[in-house]
């Protein structure tokens, strides 16, 4: 064998090599061809990308902006106020008793698919969502629900295991399927909503196009939704002022003020006091197991550094779940948590740490913008108080492991809903007695959140909720930091883009100029 | 040499195997799985595990690893556990964008460092090279997220005539292609030119000093020519080898000038992938990865063959003689 190869040999293989790469590359993943004009066609930055497309299993995150209320419909959503239900699938509603609700389901409504939507599809998705093998979060949700009865085509009966005011909130987040669909849901999600899923495209785009029979006439405006991650703040904004997308979600505080001076742009946030940042103390293991230390902690947290710093303004300190404006609001946390670091001192002293001498604490968090600051911050007081503190970031799949271990004397984490019934915000993972993640597991404190969570006179629960707070405020399980706004920016050509009280972005709503 | 490349071919194969295996422990071993991903932060341990007996994580280890292998054989690499694709097609998206931007930034980066490198060697000690040896260390030094957004910024924010992100495959239009590439392979290309100059210009200064130049010189070639002909051949072995492995790196995901750029390659795929545990995606990604790695160094090798005469096959094996 002649082992030399000339330079025309090699060149030669070179270029069948180009050829070949070039043919074998050409295949994309083949989107539907959509024509839409360039005109109707909005364009979307958002922080990140979503998980999964079923609406049933995702964790929420990015998916609210997406896929959540665009493709789904749900039986009723935000009216005048955030806890007030307004219509949406279904068109009105009585209680029959207090443990039976009976709704009408809107007429001629299609699926995306073609399919009538009717009390069937309600039944199969509560029974869907309830499926202890789907391992959906939101199955705590309905967990009040026994069953559903379709009294006809369009009537559907809901039996409540207990009465439950928060259910009309809770049924907010249940996005209804088809019994057809659900097969596929997790690749191609159909539902009844304003757009239409075409594609999703991982790390590039996620592709909508107007639903052109959706049962609200005139909506949507728009032909067709493009929505692209972008996970650096930076890229975002000058994607935003490049003309290169028109909305940009997850504006910094630092950022506020350079597209505020910019005249072609506008800002939007919703009001503070749905979303809030708070700290999860281990009530469990080590020395958080002791309640002065957690007063400490709770004492040593200068949240009005945090608003004015991190949030730069966009956001209210507080150290309760319960906005002042809220019937259920108690001032005592309020009152009681002011940044005092001789009071925390005095604690820990108490405690057994005379100037935090043999005390350390670690501080586990997401790599989250606004909740790394805060450690910070908290770190800080604490060094200050002679307590060594170590932070420890770690991305979601491996800080949640951590979380659920228990690996952490202050776990960070945010929540929203602080608006809605309160039996929201006490069914999550923060608040709810039975699997809050301080595993603060007080019998007297579940009774008691139990009890508000399933009466229906307004005075009995307010006076329950007192209750609870004087709870919270002496045992700080959790030290709520502060409500914060999420911050969006659009082009002015951007018509009627708000946020509603839910911190939900509604594109149907929206229309280009 | 075609036998020597079949066997270079076929020995990457349990190369390749010892990867996927390392990559299955290692990621086994990391905290977190997919189910805690999918399940997230509300999940209760009821619900992670009925997450995880749905996606068959609750199997032993080397059963999962044994049905990875049976769907590898059949020319599977299995469906993305989150987005339910088909890993084959969502890495074949991404290596798309993937392949044009190393293609397009290595060749940037060749067409300027060649000249500037050659030149910079002749006018040694002269204050052209003085100025050309402080721009490529401007380049080493500057990262590709600050370039990448300043370009954007100049081109797309303030001149707009260049999309500041995204990616049109060049099926759609090879205009708006190479829009969408243009300010991704300046930034990498000039990044990657940084040290490429600085091996040419060494590659010629070592060159330019051996005795055959001199004669070349002596026998009356004009300076074009000795270089043409004599110099730049033999200095680019070094070359070709720092280029084999760029090349092997921005084919594995120059994640940074995807991320800033907006481009759905193989970097944020990678990237995506680990941090949702995705496991079939991750083995996906990592041996196109190792491929990338193997498959331009094979091809480095070869080169050598042409690129320097002394250098031969033997058997099996390259040998220098």
């Amino acid at each position: 064998m002649n082992p030399k190869i000339t330079r025309r040999d090699f060149l030669g293989v070179l270029a069948t090599a180009a050829a070949a790469t070039t043919t074998a590359a050409a295949p994309t993943i083949a989107a539907p061809a959509v024509a839409v004009k360039p005109s109707t066609r909005l364009r979307i930055a958002i922080q990140g990308e979503i998980k999964v497309l079923d609406p049933h299993i995702t964790t929420l995150e990015y998916y609210y902006y997406t896929v959540k209320t665009s493709v789904f419909d749900r039986l009723v959503q935000v009216g005048k106020s955030a806890a007030e239900a307004g219509p949406m699938l279904a068109t009105k509603w009585t209680y029959t008793d207090d443990k039976t609700l009976v709704m009408d389901l809107r007429q001629g409504v299609k699926f995306h698919d073609g399919t009538d939507f009717t009390a069937n599809d309600v039944k199969f998705t509560i029974d869907r969502v309830k499926t202890p093998q789907l391992g959906s979060q939101f199955a705590a949700y309905i967990k009040n629900i026994n069953s559903v009865d379709v009294v006809n085509r369009h009537r559907i009966k809901i039996n409540l295991a207990a009465p439950t005011p928060a259910i009309l909130n809770f049924l907010y987040y249940i996005d209804i399927i088809s019994e057809k669909s659900a097969g596929n849901i997790a690749k191609q999600p159909i539902g009844t909503g304003p757009f239409k899923f075409v594609e999703w495209v991982p790390n590039d785009h996620i592709r909508l196009v107007k639903n052109p029979h959706y049962w609200r006439s005139g909506a949507p405006t728009v032909g067709e939704v493009i929505i692209r991650p972008f996970s650096d703040a930076e890229t975002r904004v000058t994607n935003l002022e490049a003309g290169q997308v028109d909305v940009m979600g997850g504006v910094s505080g630092k950022d506020v003020q350079r597209l505020q001076s910019n005249k072609n742009m506008q800002l939007v946030a919703c009001p503070p006091e749905v979303t809030y940042a708070t700290l999860q103390i281990n009530t469990r293991d080590g020395a958080t197991k002791d309640k002065r230390v957690r007063q400490a902690i709770s004492y040593a947290m200068d949240r009005k550094s945090y608003v004015r710093d991190v949030l730069y303004g966009y956001g209210k300190e507080t150290s309760g779940p319960f906005p002042p404006n809220h019937w259920a609001y108690d001032p005592i946390l309020d009152q009681t948590y002011q940044y005092n670091l001789e009071k925390a001192k005095a604690l820990l002293s108490e405690a057994g740490y005379p100037s935090g001498k043999g005390l350390a604490l670690t501080i586990l968090t997401e790599p989250d913008y606004l909740l790394v600051p805060a450690a910070t911050i908290l770190q800080s007081s604490l060094t200050e108080l002679g307590v060594q503190v170590n932070i420890e970031q770690k991305e979601a799949a491996a800080w949640v492991d951590a979380a659920n271990a228990g690996q952490f004397s202050i776990n960070m984490n945010t929540y929203g809903a602080a608006s809605l019934d309160p039996g929201v915000p006490f069914g999550q993972n923060n608040l709810n007695p039975a699997t809050n993640r301080s595993f603060y597991r007080d019998p007297t404190y579940a009774d008691l959140v139990n009890k508000a969570s399933s009466t229906n006179d307004q005075a009995v629960r307010k006076q329950l909720y007192s209750q609870i707070q004087k709870m919270l405020a002496d045992d700080v399980p959790v030290a709520v930091i502060a409500f914060y706004s999420d911050i969006w920016a659009a082009s002015q050509k951007v018509k009627n883009f708000h946020i509603d009280p839910m911190d939900w972005v509604h594109w149907d709503q929206v229309s280009l100029g | 040499m075609i036998l020597y490349i079949v066997w270079r071919l076929v020995s990457l194969l349990p190369v390749v195997l010892i990867i996927s295996l390392v990559v299955f422990v290692i990621m086994a071993l990391v905290p977190g799985n997919p189910a805690t991903v999918i399940a997230g932060v509300e999940a209760t341990p009821e619900m992670l595990a009925a997450v995880t007996q749905r996606l068959g994580l609750d199997q032993p280890l080397p059963v999962r690893y044994l049905l990875w292998l049976r769907e590898l054989a059949g020319g599977d690499l299995g469906t993305s556990i989150l987005t339910k694709q088909p890993v084959t097609s969502m890495l074949l998206h991404a290596l798309l964008v993937t392949v044009e931007l190393a293609f397009l930034s290595i060749t940037l980066a060749v067409l300027i460092a060649l000249p500037v490198g050659i030149v910079a060697a002749i006018k040694r000690r002269q204050l052209v090279e003085r100025g050309l040896m402080a721009l490529t260390l401007l380049a080493i030094s500057l990262p590709t997220f600050w370039t990448g957004l300043m370009m954007i910024l100049v081109f797309a924010v303030w001149l707009k005539i260049l999309p500041a992100s995204g990616f049109v495959p060049m099926s759609e239009s090879l205009v708006e292609n190479m829009c969408s590439m243009f300010l991704p392979t300046l930034s990498l290309g000039t990044f990657l030119a940084g040290p490429l100059t600085r091996i040419v210009r060494s590659g010629m200064l070592e060159v330019l000093g051996q005795e055959y130049v001199r004669t070349a010189r002596a026998k009356g070639l004009t300076d074009w020519a000795v270089i043409c002909r004599h110099v730049v051949r033999n200095m680019l072995i070094p070359v070709v080898t720092f280029l084999g492995l760029q090349l092997g790196s921005v084919l594995g995901g120059a994640i940074i000038t995807e991320e800033v750029f907006g481009l759905p390659g193989l970097g944020r795929l990678a990237v995506g992938a680990t941090l949702n545990r995705d496991y079939p995606l991750i083995q996906g990604c990592m041996m196109v990865a190792a491929l990338a790695y193997a498959l331009p160094n094979l091809l480095v090798d070869i080169l050598y063959v042409v690129l320097d005469p002394r250098v031969r096959l033997v058997g099996n094996a390259l040998r220098r003689r």
